[in-house]
């Protein structure tokens, strides 16, 4: 597959197949790039003017992060009331919304940690930008159970701290497990991408020529020089803080599922959820990867690392556990039934038949599990507006999936006398629009800041970083054509050649 | 700088003053002792500290600390307790001391124990003591507390709308008496309601032989007086009914909601439920038999074994039908005679044979109870009906045995129309009218539209005296006296069955100068003039309160009625609420049958199948309308419609559909137009399963201009198409349903609006009327249980269950958590139960409870539950504690029980959907020993208290809500707005944006007024917003009990044994609390006496136990082990074999299988007419 993709990518080669391009991968980087070309094609993303899309995208997102904040202070002021939740449905959008983040705050650190420890190369590219994708979205996902609470002034008591009542936390409560769990998932995963930024960080201080920026990265740089042992000493605590990450990813979104499966609501109440949050997780955060990507590569150039064979991978896990969420979806309807519970059957019947709320749940199941489908086939993969198309599908469905676990399951339980519907109110709406132009604009403001794609990582993978590199055979083999893409300079704004002042990896 | 001060310098000339001869020597020990005691600089001190506090550090400190005192907005209000210096007698602060008292009302005194908090009444509480009570409540009565802390309350005089004072109107009151002095009375006329107060009817007497050209008149919408009308004719006049159903075994309603809102006696339902006892299967052949004919479903409908769905219009048939079958039987010429008296209408004087079967039937199985069998009729019956339910009666043996005939001596009085017509005719001079109705609003229209009205501007003098200022009656009034509450008055009432009450004040009036109707008579009896006359004094805590004059008449009164009255007997009657011996006295039981078959041969009936049919019935929340202003009635959800704010149009799903209704809507309702009378008014409609057909039922007393702050928008007003000739029902009337708006601004009559919306917002509670399947409310026969003892758990999903009783609630249970396991080492139950002499328990007897959600009302009034407004009830936000579910069930239901996997989540079998049964089931909190809210709690703020509650600790509550959705009954309430602090009935404007003043937080109007803190009962937190809160078992009765029987344990301990406290051995039994010593809120309110409340944990030490230990006991949701300490006893019926075997004939000729149940309906209605 991976010759055919390189085959797509350059029909002009096709010509010439040789013995030697039948067995190598398809390399990472496209267009035979060097170290320089890396550190200034990415540095000039935050180095040099920003285009105008890049200043559409920001005012009206922090626009709406300011509505969202109004929306919050009308919240705290006024009380929960605002909002659309009642007597049976005591959670509606905040809820959903707070599981819509967690769920996109998965790829993250999926990819930086799981696919690293995996030795998948491929990671070098998306990561940075999956893992700060990742931080925004727990930010958004945060707010929600935090300011959710009927007396925020006193959400204090959920942290384990001392007091003189002498009552402790119930920590029998997933509620409790949960918020331990999301912050150290944040915890972590700020450090973990932190530390992955400070050789880049480093990078950007030594090509800056003088003022605050200087000082700035500087600060945040950490004094690091790209020595031999800074390297070998950051390998190892990148290599640790991956391995502390890997069960976060994992544990983070099952303990979110926890607030559901070990409650007694039928339509919560069943032992497939961590799986299945998870694998729905994985989905919603890749599917997002790719919508904040596919338009970034675009918009600063970025195809030669960010490739197609990039998108084709993150298109086959989005097909893969999309499947997995579907055969959830049935495997719960026929659980349902196998059960022999009245109330957990009729939980279900009510979300497929004719219940208030069965139509978000076909929206769910054509957006997860249909809409994928597609990616069966290679045309769709490499087809980037059916992948936009597919992921935007997924992003909705991912919420769709959490409306109709929580609020369908909420509004039709045990006993009908309390049955009774939900509404969402406009400030719930603006709320969680709110909450995507927070998102939206912390994006822009990091692809504006700092390297969206990790430097010295892809470096790392570039054909010149193998110790048995040899520059001659790759010219005589034709492995990789030559640099056809010269606009690199004037995107880098003319700027000489700074010289790679970071080293790729000595591993 | 210091500044040293120096003594001033002695005056050389001029007088010299001294102190001492020491000093006018001046020796020097006297400078010396005049330095040391005053030196020189002392104002500025002399160190560097003391040169801190110096004139200027001073000002600097005050200046500072005067910005600083801003910063005390920063905080918390702190709020002082102030305790009594000198304690009045009795008064502990937060110990609740109790009166006696009544509550005056049309059919008699509800009889009530009130619970003062330092002065303050909180709670109503009936009067187990009086003989006219078994201690409940109805909701009105209970709630009736919250109109004495109305804001709205009339509080001031007004002459012609303008604010003047009491001694201006006493002077009126003086010139007035001077005039009609002169002229015997002439042109006076007074005007109350029909409560029967023995002292103001005394009082009306002697303002009659006083003047004697005065008139008096009564009014009650919906009052007893064609019940006292036909007994006046049958017996002797002043004759009533007394009804006695502890002696009745077959019971027929005739259109009469007697256990709901056609209030017979405060005792009806409780001894109708005594002769529903099921303890055993045993009990069911001694159980009573109730058959129902209505034309909507009523409480009594709901308890029927029998119902037949009949147009309210047809009642008279089906009674001549019943009459004739029973004079048949009972070969009774009387009976025959009155029955054929009746002058039937010639195009349809027969029924639907199926009909005829069902009355045959039922009127064998009454005479088969000869003597024990009695015909109930509504009270808003005519007159005729209610002779030929007498005559009936008398057939079946059920006068001098269920029905005693008592007489009242009450005289009779002059009706509205009455008035009206004096009125028209320019007799009257002064009116003056004293009640807590409203007649202007509730007179039928052509006697308003006809005379009243009119008259009344031509009566220069109207006095109104009432609670409520903005009444229509008030606003025609030349003055407006304020009225004292009954809660503040001396007065006096007689129950229903006659037995005399003395109303005591149980605080001082709110408001200077109100006055009550007895004083109002009082200063109009007096010769002398009233004005000038200092108004009574406060009482003083402390001092023997000096005799008011009200008081002197309420005595006098007493003293006229009960033999060798004396002080001792005065101050008993106030103790226990009651005069024992002063009931009605029978009247000779023999009818006076000319006059029955003269009154029914004047009886004409209805031509049926003329259009639809409207029937105007009180409403379960406001009465007649006189509650509109009452919060808490206003959300207690109606019975069956479950409609809250609003009053609706009910009608059956089959003229639903025939009008093109909708049925699904949600919080709202399709507004149809009735054309009755000429007249045309909108309604939105709510669509009743067991509705008759072509008929529609309108609740009254909505629809009021200027209601108040509560009642304010309310409904929609249905007296306005009553006449006086139709005022119960009206036929031939029009419906149609509105597609459009519809503008009323140039259409008159219509009260408060203009404009009326196709769909209406509606506040209803439970938009569901179907279990699915789910055997949440279980019932059965008699003959079910006598054939298999565990049949109420063979029930639904806990069926599918192996084993009896006991295995159930052991290991088979499906349940992740375990039941009890055992006993640990110390002999303590697992799981563990802290507290082994007390351990709290409910159950609920589904057989008993009629669902009229007097217990809600109880629970809001003992626990500081707030309303939140017709918005939030739309939002599915109601704070009750209490839900009354109501279910309407069909056999498919019954059927989907056994079989429930497949039954479909379907709510309506097209053809099943008008004859359902209805059940009704009171759900709280249930207290579950494994309670799924108190696992998901993060912060531990939803626990188990050792005596087994399921408690809740808002202090520590943070409101993520997360056990509310772990709760499976779903009876947790969060506070989502400041609804106790942010008033929540009034609308706010936001650039141009109107939105409920609860969403404009922290700027929103505030409500949490002196006046509404007086009502709060201390001992139950004031919840505020983003808080949990649920039913607590009324822990702070709990509580109280527990502090006092330890108190009284030690010391009766102590008393025993002769030893000091620190020899004192306490144990457990000592101090254990004892047996039905508490009683929660709900429990004592209930008329029916359907909860029983107490301590699970000592064997058989209380009814609860035994209740529990009956075999009808289940808990709801069993299979989840959740181990609910609330359960519920399963409802008995006891159908009458003959009628079930028809109707299991017809099914088989239905042919329909077993799914389908015989429909009956009404012939010759429908189709074509009137739609």
């Amino acid at each position: 597959m991976a010759e055919a993709a390189h085959a797509h990518d350059h029909p002009a080669n096709d010509g010439a197949p040789s013995r030697a391009k039948v067995l190598l991968r398809e390399p990472l980087v496209l267009n035979h790039r060097n170290y320089s070309w890396v550190t200034n094609k990415i540095a000039g993303v935050v180095e040099n003017p920003q285009p105008k899309l890049w200043w559409y995208l920001f005012i009206p997102s922090f626009l709406l992060t300011l509505v969202m904040v109004g929306c919050f202070a009308y919240l705290v002021s006024t009380g929960v009331g605002v909002w659309g939740p009642n007597n049976p449905a005591a959670w509606g959008w905040d809820i959903t919304n707070f599981v819509f983040w967690i769920g996109i705050g998965h790829a993250g650190t999926l990819i930086s940690a799981i696919l690293y420890l995996t030795r998948q190369k491929w990671r070098t590219a998306v990561n940075r930008s999956a893992e700060a994708m990742t931080l925004f979205a727990v930010m958004c996902a945060g707010l929600f159970p935090a300011l959710h609470v009927g007396r925020v002034w006193m959400a204090w008591f959920l942290a384990p701290v001392p007091n003189s009542n002498a009552i402790w936390q119930n920590f029998k409560s997933p509620l409790l497990w949960d918020v331990f769990a999301v912050s150290t998932y944040f915890t972590v995963s700020i450090i973990f991408w932190y530390l992955g930024l400070v050789p880049d960080l480093a990078t950007m201080r030594d090509r800056c020529k003088s003022g605050l920026r200087k000082v700035l990265y500087g600060i945040f740089a950490l004094g690091w020089r790209g020595g031999n042992r800074q390297w070998r000493h950051y390998e190892v605590a990148y290599m640790l803080l991956a391995a502390l990450s890997t069960p976060l990813v994992l544990s983070v979104h099952t303990v979110v599922s926890f607030d559901f499966a070990t409650s007694i609501v039928p339509g919560w109440h069943t032992t497939i959820f961590p799986p299945y949050f998870v694998a729905g997780a994985i989905f919603g955060g890749f599917a997002m990867v790719l919508t904040l990507m596919i338009p970034a590569r675009k918009i600063y150039g970025l195809q030669d690392l960010f490739t197609m064979k990039h998108i084709d991978n993150m298109a086959k896990i989005i097909l893969l556990t999309g499947t997995i969420v579907g055969y959830a979806y049935l495997m719960e309807l026929f659980v349902a039934w196998y059960s022999g519970s009245l109330y957990e059957f009729s939980a279900f019947m009510i979300r497929i038949f004719d219940g208030p709320y069965t139509p978000y749940y076909y929206a769910m199941f054509f957006c997860n599990v249909i809409a994928p489908q597609a990616f069966w086939f290679k045309k769709c993969r490499e087809n980037l507006i059916v992948v936009m198309i597919v992921c935007m599908f997924v992003n909705c469905g991912m919420w769709y999936e959490r409306f109709v676990i929580i609020v369908t399951t909420l509004a039709r339980d045990f006993l009908p006398g309390a049955w009774d519907m939900y509404h969402p109110t406009w400030v719930e709406i603006w709320t969680f629009i709110g909450t995507i132009g927070f998102f939206t604009m912390n994006f822009v403001l990091f692809c504006r800041f700092l390297p969206v794609i990790a430097i010295g990582e892809i470096k790392a993978v570039l054909p010149e970083s193998d110790p048995h590199y040899d520059p001659e055979r790759t010219k005589r083999d034709n492995i990789v054509p030559a640099a056809t893409y010269d606009g690199d300079l004037e995107h880098t704004g003319g700027r000489p050649e700074a010289a790679a002042a970071v080293s790729p990896a000595t591993a | 700088m210091k500044r040293i001060w120096h003594h001033p310098e002695e005056p050389k000339t001029g007088k010299r003053y001294w102190r001492s001869l020491n000093q006018l020597a001046q020796t020097p020990a006297s400078l010396e002792a005049r330095i040391r005691e005053f030196p020189e600089g002392v104002e500025a001190m002399k160190d560097e500290a003391d040169a801190e506090t110096s004139r200027r550090s001073f000002l600097k400190l005050m200046g500072a600390s005067t910005a600083l005192a801003g910063m005390a907005a920063c905080r918390r209000p702190e709020i002082h307790i102030r305790p009594y210096a000198k304690s009045p007698e009795w008064v502990i602060p937060g110990k609740a001391l109790f009166y006696a008292t009544a509550m005056p009302r049309a059919v008699g005194a509800s009889p009530m124990v009130v619970h003062t908090y330092e002065g303050r009444p909180t709670h109503l509480q009936g009067n187990k003591l009086h003989p006219d009570s078994n201690g409940g409540l109805d909701s009105q009565a209970q709630a009736s507390i919250l109109n004495l802390y109305d804001p709205n309350r009339a509080q001031i005089f007004t002459a012609l709308g303008k604010k003047t004072g009491r001694e201006d109107f006493l002077k009126f009151l003086d010139t007035k008496k001077a005039e009609l002095g002169g002229k015997q009375g002439a042109g006076l006329a007074i005007l109350t309601d029909e409560s029967v107060t023995p002292t103001r009817s005394r009082l009306v007497g002697e303002l009659l032989k006083k003047y004697p050209q005065a008139k008096a008149y009564s009014h009650e919408a919906f009052g007893q007086a064609n019940v006292r009308t036909a007994y006046s004719a049958a017996f002797a006049p002043g004759a009533v009914p007394a009804y006695d159903f502890s002696k009745a075994e077959r019971v027929f309603a005739l259109d009469c909601d007697f256990l709901g809102l056609d209030r017979i006696g405060n005792k009806s339902v409780g001894q109708f439920m005594s002769m529903r006892k099921a303890d055993s299967p045993e009990d069911g052949a001694k159980m009573n038999r109730l058959y129902v004919v209505e034309g909507r479903y009523t409480l009594t409908g709901g308890m029927a074994d029998h119902r037949l769905r009949v147009r309210t219009s047809q009642t008279l048939k089906v009674a001549v039908k019943l009459a004739q079958i029973i004079a048949e039987k009972t070969d009774d010429a009387a009976l025959k005679a009155a029955a054929g008296a009746v002058v039937l209408n010639g195009t349809d004087t027969t029924l639907r044979a199926d009909y005829k079967q069902w009355l045959t039937l039922a009127a064998e199985d009454l005479v088969s109870k000869k003597g024990a069998a009695v015909v109930v009729t509504g009270s808003a019956h005519s007159p005729a009906l209610h002779l030929l339910t007498i005559a009936i009666n008398q057939a079946l043996g059920a006068l001098g045995t269920v029905v005693a005939v008592k007489q009242t001596g009450a005289t009779p009085v002059g009706t509205l129309a009455d008035l009206a017509k004096a009125a028209a005719g320019k007799e009257i001079d002064t009116l003056i009218f004293a009640g807590e109705n409203d007649p202007l609003f509730e007179a039928p229209l052509d006697i308003v539209a006809g005379g009243l009205g009119e008259a009344l501007k031509n009566v220069p003098n109207f006095v109104v005296h009432a609670t409520r200022y903005r009444t229509a009656t008030a606003r025609a009034a030349t003055w407006v006296v304020p009225a004292t509450h009954y809660l503040e008055q001396w007065s006096d009432v007689r129950g229903s069955e006659g037995s005399y009450a003395i109303v005591q004040p149980m605080i001082a009036p709110l408001y200077a100068g109100v006055m009550s109707d007895i004083e109002l008579l009082q200063a109009l009896l007096s010769d002398k003039p009233t004005a000038g006359q200092p108004p009574p004094p406060a009482p003083v805590a402390g001092q023997p309160e000096e005799a008011s004059a009200a008081m002197t008449a309420v005595r006098e009164t007493f003293n006229a009625l009960v033999q060798g009255a004396s002080d001792d007997k005065w101050n008993n009657a106030l103790r226990d609420g009651f005069v024992g011996g002063t009931a009605y006295t029978a009247v000779a039981s023999t009818i006076n049958a000319g006059a029955v078959n003269t009154g029914l041969a004047a009886e004409r009936d209805v031509v049926p199948g003329n259009g639809f049919e409207v029937t105007f019935v009180p409403c379960s929340k406001i009465h007649d309308g006189r509650y509109i202003n009452n919060g808490w009635l206003q959300e207690a959800p109606d019975a069956i419609s479950k409609i809250t704010w609003d009053n609706v149009a009910l009608i059956s799903v089959k003229t639903a559909k025939a009008l093109n209704i909708n049925l699904f809507n949600e919080d709202s309702g399709d507004v149809i137009a009735v054309e009755v009378n000429g007249r045309t008014r909108y309604y939105p409609v709510l669509v009743i399963p067991g509705h008759a057909d072509d008929a529609v039922s309108l609740t009254v007393g909505y629809g009021q201009k200027d209601a108040g702050r509560v009642g304010k928008g309310t409904g929609f007003d249905a007296y306005a198409l009553r006449s006086a000739a139709t005022p119960y029902f009206a036929t031939g009337a029009k419906v149609t349903k509105l597609t459009g708006k519809v503008d009323l601004v140039e259409k008159d009559g219509v009260e408060g609006r203009t404009e009326i919306p196709a769909v209406y917002p509606l506040g209803v509670t439970a938009d569901h009327h179907s279990m699915f399947g789910r055997a949440l409310v279980r019932e059965g026969t008699v003959e079910d249980w006598k054939g298999n003892e565990e049949f109420v758990l063979a029930q639904g999903t806990d069926g599918n269950l192996h084993g009896n009783r006991e295995e159930k609630n052991k290991e088979n249970s499906f349940s992740f958590y375990k039941p009890v396991a055992g006993r640990d080492s110390k002999g303590m139950p697992v799981p563990h139960l802290n507290d082994p002499m007390h351990q709290w328990g409910m159950v609920i007897d589904l057989n008993k409870c009629t669902g009229c959600t007097s217990c809600l009302v109880a629970c809001q009034s003992e626990n500081n539950i707030p309303i939140v407004g017709k918005d939030q009830v739309i939002r599915g936000r109601e704070m009750h504690w209490i839900r009354m579910d109501r279910y309407f069930a069909t056999d498919l239901d019954s059927d989907g029980a056994q079989n429930n996997l497949m039954a479909e989540p379907r709510e309506w079998e097209e053809d099943q959907m008008d004859e359902p049964e209805m059940l009704m089931q009171p759900v709280a909190c249930q207290h579950c020993e494994a309670a799924p809210c108190e696992t998901v709690c993060p912060v531990n703020a939803t626990v188990h208290t050792p005596d087994g509650l399921n408690a809740m600790a808002y202090n520590r509550c943070i409101g993520t809500r997360y056990c509310s959705n772990n709760c499976p009954f779903k009876v947790r309430r969060f506070n989502y707005f400041d609804y106790n602090k942010r008033n929540p009935l009034v609308k706010n404007s936001f650039l141009g944006v109107e939105h409920n003043n609860l969403y404009s937080g922290p700027f929103g109007e505030r409500q949490d007024t002196e006046l509404s803190k007086l009502q709060k009962n201390p001992n139950v937190s004031v919840r505020m917003r983003g808080v949990i809160e649920k039913c607590t078992y009324c822990v702070q009765r709990i509580e109280g009990a527990r502090i006092e029987a330890r108190a009284q344990g030690r010391r009766n301990k102590r008393l025993a044994t002769g030893l000091n406290d620190e020899n004192l051995k306490i144990e457990d039994a000592d101090i254990a609390i004892g047996k039905d010593v508490i009683k929660t809120a709900c429990q004592e309110a209930c008329p029916a006496e359907a909860i029983s409340f107490g301590n699970i944990a000592e064997p058989s030490h209380d009814t609860v136990k035994n209740w529990k230990a009956n075999s009808r006991s289940y808990e709801m949701l069993g299979y989840l082990s959740v181990r609910a300490r609330t359960t519920y006893l399963a409802r008995i019926k006891n159908p009458n074999p003959a009628l079930l075997a028809v109707s299991k004939t017809e099914k088989e000729k239905v042919g329909q299988g077993s799914k389908t149940r015989p429909i009956i309906t009404e012939a010759g209605a429908g189709a074509g007419n009137g739609h």
